[in-house]
């Protein structure tokens, strides 16, 4: 008789750690990446796929379970669940309903979503695993595409996919030096009603690649500077300068495995703060000035390693190292609840370029950030086939800062086509 | 259809735009929904803290007001304060919690403990809760721990770690009545005979499943 395996665990990385303990009855730190399919999506293929995905990634297997210091990861026995999307976009985790599963799978007409607890992994990783995710689906369905770009159970696992890369390339700093590169001063919250209940507004607009590429060469900026300044100038446009007390602020989330080489499918990622001075000419052409000089400034190799070395001080010194769990996460929800302001504007996050197959049964894909009262509308963006597919997920009932960004995206990239879950029907009290 | 204020086209089955809500050119039945419409709950779980929270103070202050004008001795109104904490606990961390079953049970025989100890420490003198409400919490603790394990065997190595540690609570009642002179031993005495059988049975076979358990929850 085989031995059985011996189960495995997981430790958070630095970063993923946080989540879990500002967990709330209201909020989980979610995002979705999505799909959308050529032909209407199986249900029986999508199951298939997702426990042939779960064997060639283990480690997302698991289930969140809390220790003394810190939460950690162990392994889930129980088949992932895969039904029908109910609309409600970014609803919280039921860990219960969902099998204590850290990622949903669920699907409607021919869309295959997958939200993903950012406590688990970050864009990178979950990508990879939805990637995988594909693959298997239409190897199920006996349309099987190319396996480049693609991590299949046919190639070996790595040790590199579980370590920290936080802990790999943690340098001692001063502790002062990264207080002043994190501490984040307070930032322009966009004003207006917002929803009363769960999910979120979702306006999503697609661009050509090429057209949005040679917009940003246009004004000599990279496309994530582009899209940054887009957003930032169009909530811009829906403000008076005289009501306007505090900067316009982005964070833009970074890859920190350009930088810091690791294959690790957990998280490895920071922030580059961009605040654009409330004085700043209301012009898109100094917006783009401003933002292209502050993401410069802060994705120099000696910023990231402050910042990555500050985010793993939660491993490093011994006070909170030792610190019990219950006491990290109630110091840190009353950190979050006695500064009530803003952090920033918005998340722009731009996950890249797909390469997956070419296009023959797959036509798009989309990444959408959740959001909350202090941070009501955020920007997750991703290419695939020669699209750029822009969403917005936001709090707020009204549209004008999306009205404003795709005005202007069409008179500078062509067309663009909308589409939206019209939230704002369901919220009546 | 396409919407001539915003210049975008639209590709979801609505009449207005989605950026604008200015009237659409086109026809609206070629189109499908995009997204699902949302099955929005009209009730946010985190709103029953707020209330609870509001409840429960309005009655501790009123009982404690109580209390103390009528100058008793006994303060009973905190039995009453100890009672709606326990309250709350039930109902967030019991009821509509999301953690599995073995840890609500655990959770209960915690809270339990906490709960008749602060009343026993309140109310002094009383004996029963050493005598028969302690012995029943940590029997029907193992017990259902027990069944829970016989239901759902793969999920028996996270369990035994929650059995060893309330069958080590399990030797309360027996200290508490030697320690105290209970006038009746024996319940205290079989439940804690029965924890100890438990938490012998539970090393024997889960040492391997308990060690790996403090591994985790130590992070060694």
């Amino acid at each position: 008789m085989a031995n059985k395996p011996k189960a495995k665990w997981y430790r958070l990385d630095n970063s993923g750690m946080i989540y879990p303990m500002v967990i709330t009855l209201r909020t989980q730190s979610l995002y979705r990446i999505g799909v959308e399919l050529k032909e209407k999506v199986d249900p029986s293929y999508l199951r298939i796929a997702v426990n042939s995905a779960l064997e060639r990634f283990p480690y997302f297997k698991v289930e969140l379970k809390r220790g003394l210091f810190r939460h950690y990861l162990d392994e889930n026995n129980r088949a992932p669940l895969v039904e029908e999307d109910d609309g409600v976009l970014l609803k919280i985790l039921n860990f219960r309903h969902n099998r204590y599963y850290l990622f949903r799978t669920t699907y409607y007409e021919n869309k295959i979503f997958i939200d993903f607890f950012h406590g688990l992994c970050d864009g990178t990783g979950a990508l990879e695993f939805f990637k995988s995710v594909l693959y298997y689906y239409f190897k199920a369905a006996n349309d099987p595409f190319p396996r480049e770009n693609v991590m299949t159970i046919s190639k070996k696992q790595r040790e590199e996919e579980t370590e920290d890369a936080f802990k790999k390339y943690y340098k001692k700093i001063e502790l002062g030096k990264g207080i002043s590169k994190m501490a984040a001063g307070s930032a322009y919250r966009p004003n207006g009603k917002q929803f009363h209940y769960e999910g979120f507004g979702l306006i999503q607009a697609e661009v050509s690649t090429d057209k949005l590429l040679e917009a940003a060469r246009k004004h000599d900026c990279s496309v994530t500077v582009y899209i940054a300044a887009l957003a930032m100038y169009s909530v811009a446009l829906c403000t008076d300068v005289k009501d306007v007390k505090e900067d316009f602020v982005a964070f833009i989330p970074v890859n920190l495995r350009k930088k810091f080489p690791s294959g690790t499918m957990f998280n490895f990622t920071n922030f580059a703060k961009c605040p654009v001075p409330k004085e700043t000419e209301r012009t898109f052409d100094d917006f783009i000035v401003v933002l292209k000089e502050k993401l410069a400034s802060q994705l120099t190799e000696e910023e990231l390693q402050i910042k990555l070395s500050f985010s793993s001080l939660m491993d490093k010194l011994p006070l909170l190292r030792y610190m019990p769990l219950f006491l990290k996460g109630f110091i840190s929800r009353i950190g979050r609840e006695i500064s009530p302001k803003s952090k920033q504007t918005m998340i722009i996050s731009n996950l890249g370029n797909v390469k997956l197959e070419d296009g023959k049964r797959i036509r798009n894909f989309f990444f959408n950030l959740n959001c909350n009262e202090r941070t009501p509308i955020n920007l997750g963006v991703i290419s695939y086939n020669g699209v750029t597919t822009l969403s917005f997920t936001r709090k707020l009932i009204g549209t004008d800062i999306e009205k404003n960004f795709c005005r202007m995206l069409s008179e500078e990239c062509g067309e663009v086509k909308v589409v939206s879950n019209f939230r704002e029907e369901n919220d009546v009290l | 259809m396409y919407c001539k204020e915003c210049k975008v086209t639209v590709n979801c089955k609505t009449d207005v735009c989605p950026l604008c809500h200015g009237k659409l050119e086109g026809n609206p039945e070629n189109e499908k929904r995009a997204f699902p419409e949302g099955k929005i709950k009209r009730f946010q779980l985190d709103w029953f803290g707020k209330i609870y929270f509001f409840i429960a103070s309005v009655i501790t202050i009123a009982c404690l007001a109580v209390n103390l004008a009528r100058n008793e001795k006994f303060l009973w109104s905190i039995i009453v304060l100890v009672s709606l904490v326990y309250g709350w606990y039930c109902i967030r961390f019991t009821i509509i919690a999301q953690g599995h079953f073995a840890a609500r049970i655990f959770g209960q025989a915690i809270a339990l403990t906490l709960l008749f100890i602060a009343v026993r420490l309140t109310v002094g003198g009383n004996h029963f809760i050493f005598i028969t409400w302690l012995p029943v919490v940590y029997f029907c603790s193992e017990v259902l721990l027990f069944a829970y394990i016989a239901v759902n065997r793969r999920q028996a190595r996270p369990i035994m770690m929650s059995i060893a540690v309330v069958a080590i609570l399990g030797i309360i009642p027996v200290c508490a009545a030697f320690i105290l002179n209970l006038s009746v031993k024996w319940p205290s005495i079989a439940v804690s005979a029965f924890s100890g059988a438990v938490f012998l049975t539970t090393l024997i076979i889960g040492r391997k499943h308990i060690l790996g358990e403090l591994k985790r929850y130590f992070h060694l």
